[in-house]
């Protein structure tokens, strides 16, 4: 089910940033970037994967209500009066429209086109954003601030990923660099604000070590880890990359790319894991009903119901497994340097992140 | 063939949609552990998320009997469910479920207690009594655990170093086996990305 969930919600996700990052790269000049082409079926893939793995979640409560309602009864309760059914109806008829664009537009000629494609994306966010968890807390500042994110990352991903894995060549590479790179860095930004807003929606500040108990705590941690290998990449493939772009005119940027947008699925799969999990209102009636993290009581055993405080209390060897991890990370940058396979880069950060996470859990203090 | 297997496994495994507690109640009417003195003929809750209309709810005695709940409304975060007739002094277990309007199910139970002066004339003391009894028994309940608290912490030193050391024998040997592994594939990567030649 967990699986099954966040499998569904990361590829949600990447539909929307490929849609996103199609877009807008059909605005931006020729010369400003390398030669792009997403076949038209992988855009029409793209329109009903957002259909399908938008009613996953919709599925799942059908199949909790049709034991009380029966099929017809809970399918008309969830499509007409409930905010997540209402959304992907509305999700389902735009995605019609963009599918029937997708077709009777063909090659994206002119400027107009994209900007209604970006229009329709845009208000499929919107419709996502709506029926999401921040909103049903919050209507207003919630909903704003999800939209937001949920755009930031698509914008960044969506360029990233469509660069990486659909064009040809590097031709303009260094030119495409000088704009995307400050989209980049701008969408960053705004995502981890917008992010960590919307984490004071559930878990604050003085809690954060305490939700690791839960599972939507653990994946929240992960998620965390894996933003700083992630910045790297985009340090590597914003900046660094440029210079070796210049005195290398054979070097291929896109293999690091790829990588890039590997950490990224990493990254969505613990977004989408989360949703699959309970966030931390009340630790205390959370834990006597669903119980902790399996992975926290590998490290701590079962800490019972009554918790006061989790604090972080470093220990030798905390720190020494802390300082491998940092190692690695160093190792996985410098493996770009020696152009080495940035699948060795990979595994790299994999072990930073194996080993930034177990130094935290050996850190972890039960109160 | 092998589609059809897939989507079997693919709809056993949503059909075991578990609950979650994803957001709670916020505040009810009559209080979650409260003694009621006055007449209660409606029962309502409001929840941290707007809900949706199936959400309901379970009203139980005592003696586990259900009672029957007229109509249950629901306006944005609030659920409201009116009562034929007021409740007789007694215990009263509620169940909620809801759906919260992000999708998501939730489930949670409260507890609280009427005692209605207007029986005061002949079972007064007896309601006093069951009264009386009824948060001297969970006052104990309560001293108890605060006791056990306290006293966990007077141990606290004592008892979390001893577990402390018990878990730390348990796991060593895992996490010295861990950093092991991690100082050899560190020591392999860093020959590998430095030892060889280009």
């Amino acid at each position: 089910m967990l699986i099954l969930g966040t499998l569904s919600e990361l590829l949600l996700y990447t539909c929307f940033a490929l849609l996103m990052g199609d877009y807008i790269l059909a605005i931006v000049p020729d010369t400003r970037k390398p030669k792009v082409m997403v076949p038209k079926s992988v855009r029409l893939l793209v329109v009903v994967g957002i259909v399908l793995f938008s009613f996953v979640p919709i599925l799942k409560l059908f199949f909790y209500l049709r034991e009380d309602y029966g099929a017809g009864g809970a399918l008309e309760s969830i499509l007409l009066t409930f905010t997540v059914g209402q959304s992907w109806l509305i999700t389902f008829l735009l995605s019609i429209i963009l599918g029937m664009f997708t077709v009777v537009i063909d090659g994206m000629e002119g400027r107009r086109y994209p900007l209604v494609g970006i229009g329709l994306t845009v208000a499929l966010i919107l419709c996502m954003g709506w029926a999401g968890h921040a909103a049903s807390m919050y209507p207003v500042q919630g909903f704003l601030t999800h939209v937001l994110h949920f755009l930031a990352v698509s914008v960044w991903i969506g360029v990233l990923f469509v660069v990486g894995y659909f064009s040809e060549g590097k031709g303009n590479w260094r030119r495409f660099l000088k704009w995307f790179h400050i989209i980049a860095v701008v969408c960053f930004l705004i995502t981890l604000g917008t992010g960590l807003l919307m984490m004071q929606f559930i878990v604050t500040w003085e809690s954060y070590t305490e939700s690791w108990i839960l599972p939507y705590g653990q994946s929240l941690l992960i998620k965390h880890i894996l933003i700083i290998p992630l910045l790297m990449y985009a340090l590597v493939n914003g900046t660094i990359i440029k210079g070796k772009l210049k005195r290398e005119p054979t070097f291929n940027p896109k293999p690091w790319v790829r990588i890039e947008f590997v950490v990224v699925a990493l990254v969505y799969s613990a977004t989408g894991a989360m949703g699959q999990q309970s966030p931390p209102h009340n630790l205390e009636s959370l834990l006597e009903r669903e119980g902790a993290s399996r992975l926290f009581t590998l490290f701590h055993g079962d800490p019972g119901t009554v918790v006061d405080a989790v604090t972080l209390s470093p220990n030798v060897t905390a720190l020494l497994t802390g300082g491998i991890a940092v190692i690695f990370l160093a190792l996985g940058f410098v493996s770009f340097v020696k152009k080495i396979s940035p699948i060795f880069s990979f595994f790299m950060s994999m072990l930073f992140l194996v080993g930034i996470y177990v130094a935290l859990m050996l850190s972890v203090q039960i109160i | 063939m092998k589609k059809l297997i897939f989507l079997t496994i693919l709809v056993m495994m949503m059909a075991a949609t578990p609950v979650y507690a994803h957001t709670g109640m916020q505040s009810s009417t009559p209080e979650e552990g409260s003694v009621v003195k006055e007449e209660v003929d409606s029962i309502s809750m409001t929840f941290d998320t707007s809900i949706e209309q199936t959400s309901d709810f379970e009203l139980k005695n005592s003696s586990g009997e259900t009672i029957t709940v007229e109509t249950v409304t629901i306006d944005g975060k609030t659920m409201t469910g009116s009562l034929s007739e007021p409740l007789s002094s007694e215990d009263y277990q509620v169940m909620w479920n809801i759906i919260g309007a992000d999708g998501h199910p939730i489930e949670g139970e409260f507890t609280f207690s009427v005692d209605r002066p207007e029986q005061e004339t002949e079972p007064e003391s007896e309601g006093n009594g069951e009264e009386d009894a009824v948060p001297a028994e969970e006052k104990s309940d309560d001293e108890t655990s605060a006791d056990m608290n306290e006293a966990e912490s007077v141990e606290d030193d004592m008892a979390s170093e001893e577990s402390a050391a018990q878990e730390e024998e348990s796991n060593a040997g895992l996490v010295t086996g861990l950093i092991v592994v991690l100082l050899i594939i560190l020591a392999g990567s860093a020959w590998w990305l430095f030892g060889r030649k280009k």
